[in-house]
């Protein structure tokens, strides 16, 4: 028999695929807003937060939601070559294969003189990994509003500030993911997963337990994957070795949350 | 498959090392009470004589505290019924000026009075401070400044997916933190994956220059700059020969 903690632990694998969305009440107002900012005549949205915070899934989200009404286009990972960032627009947008270097000139042209019914949409995951100089571009580009760009960016704590008066003085909307809160936390996880069907195990996430699991991840959504991965994991590990009087059946001992978080380096121990 | 048996022994220490301090204070407050108890069962008499004669004096000095404060709020209240006087006995000498200068005297020559009302303007300057402290903070941090958590996230990342926007990361961040070796190293790896990220290049040169092979580093740029006539490696490329980059 396959053991019921094999598919829980699968639950808290750390990719980003929008069918794994998980409806928060916070994150949907700010999914709401934002998706009315993309119909507004606004020139680019940024989005920013610490890494974890769930900017990559809300791209994702965004671009499979919007694809089948819009022109939306999603870059997980940045082109960095000016040239090469260009030329894959150029094609992706305006169906425009182009052998050979592209200038911003160049693409100007090829924007101008193709007439799209709709405004297309850029997202760019990552805009951190971008140089100044084509970020530079990328902020002429939607003064045309020949398209929009949504932008994600990971800024510390120490860049938060600069990111925040830097977009401000321009005239770009700015929308900023947070760590979840305990209450967002505890959804969080049992939705994860009730949606796999591990209503066992979601039952086993007491108000207690989530506490410990906030208090050591700061509500972050990937630690507390990698937590929670590594936690069933450890249940698993106990099964593999006979150890089932080790496995709770009704709330999870502290002890196992701590192992984890040793495990997955939350304590340095 | 975790191992289970180290993963409890490290969880075992880290239960000990967080309850360490909880022990040490506690042993330490039992100790403190014990030898104070000791000293105090032998010592009993004498503190009991020395408070009494100290007991007195802290009176009569709360009395005169009071006293000041006393007088103190009377102060403002007379001065204000004297402006309004002012305004309508046009040219009355004003006796609340000399009564004023007559107080301050009589301040001054009870030095303890004194120093009373001085510590307030103390306090508020103390106050005033913060928020210059507050607004010096966007000016610092007016740089990228990547913590060295960062630095292994990207790492970490760049193990898994071989971005070249990655590795240049870590090449600048490296080369900002002034490990020139690694710095280098990246720029290398990022050029193997992309000749043509400027930035590339021109972070391996400057790391080369900085680990003294300013040789290398000018013969390298000549080689690119014939390649891509790119500005920024030639205005590099005079740094470096003038001197200007070290
Ligand atoms: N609303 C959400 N629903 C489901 N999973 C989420 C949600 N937000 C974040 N996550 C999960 O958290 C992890 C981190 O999110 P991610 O979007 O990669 O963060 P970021 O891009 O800000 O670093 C991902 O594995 C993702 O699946
Ligand atoms: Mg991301």
């Amino acid at each position: 028999m396959k053991s019921i903690y094999l598919n829980s632990k699968n639950v808290f694998i750390d990719t980003v695929n929008s069918k794994d969305y998980i409806q928060l009440d916070r994150v949907s107002i700010i999914y709401q807003s934002l998706k009315n900012s993309i119909q507004k005549p606004l020139k680019m949205i940024l989005l920013y937060g610490k890494p974890g915070t769930g900017k990559s899934m809300f791209l994702t989200k965004l671009h499979n939601d919007l694809s089948p009404s819009q022109n939306i286009y999603l870059y997980k990972t940045p082109i960095l070559d000016e040239s090469e960032f260009y030329k894959l627009l150029a094609q992706d947008i305006f169906e425009t294969k182009y052998s050979g270097e592209l200038n911003f000139t160049q693409f100007i042209k090829i924007v101008n003189s193709k007439k799209l019914e709709s405004i297309p949409v850029v997202l760019l995951d990552e805009a951190q990994l971008y140089s100044q100089a084509l970020m530079e571009k990328i902020r002429l580009l939607s003064d045309t509003r020949t398209i929009k760009f949504v932008i994600t960016l990971h800024k510390t704590q120490k860049e938060d500030l600069i990111a925040k008066e830097h977009f401000k003085t321009r005239i770009w909307e700015t929308i900023e993911l947070k760590n979840s809160s305990k209450t967002e936390l505890k959804i969080y996880i049992q939705k994860k997963l009730m949606k796999a069907n591990c209503f066992d195990t979601a039952n086993i996430f007491t108000e207690k337990t989530v506490h410990k699991i906030h208090k050591l991840t700061r509500g972050n959504y990937r630690d507390t994957n990698k937590l929670l991965y590594t936690l069933f994991d450890l249940f698993l590990s106990y099964e593999e070795r006979n150890r089932f009087d080790k496995i709770p059946t009704n709330k999870i001992p502290t002890k196992y949350i701590e192992m984890a978080a040793i495990q997955t380096g939350l304590i340095d121990a | 498959m975790l191992n289970i048996p180290d993963l409890e022994k490290r969880w075992l220490h880290y239960k000990i090392k967080s309850f360490l301090p909880y022990i040490i204070t506690l042993i330490f407050t039992f100790l403190i009470i014990t030898i104070y108890s000791f000293f105090d069962t032998s010592n009993s008499k004498k503190i009991i004589k020395i408070k009494e004669t100290k007991n007195t004096p802290a009176v009569t000095k709360e009395k005169k505290k009071i006293i000041i404060q006393k007088s103190l709020q009377k102060k403002p209240l007379q001065k204000t019924i004297n402006s309004s006087e002012k305004h309508t006995l046009k040219l009355s000498p004003s006796m609340s000026f000399i009564k004023t200068i007559q107080r301050d005297k009589a301040i001054e020559k009870r030095p303890v009075k004194y120093k009373k009302t001085k510590l307030k303007p103390i306090q508020k300057v103390e106050i005033e401070l913060k928020p210059i402290h507050k607004k010096q903070v966007p000016t610092i941090t007016i740089m990228r400044q990547n913590t060295s958590k960062d630095i292994q996230n990207i790492l970490h990342r760049f193990k898994e997916d071989k971005n070249p926007a990655l590795s240049l990361f870590l090449a600048k961040n490296y080369y900002e933190l002034g490990d020139y070796k690694k710095a280098s190293n990246y720029a290398l790896i990022t050029n193997q994956l992309n000749k043509k990220i400027e930035d590339s290049w021109l972070i391996f040169a400057k790391s080369l220059v900085k680990m003294g092979k300013k040789e290398k580093a000018i013969q390298l740029l000549q080689e690119y700059i014939s390649k891509s006539h790119s500005t920024n490696a030639a205005i590099l490329l005079d740094n470096i020969k003038s001197g200007e980059f070290q």
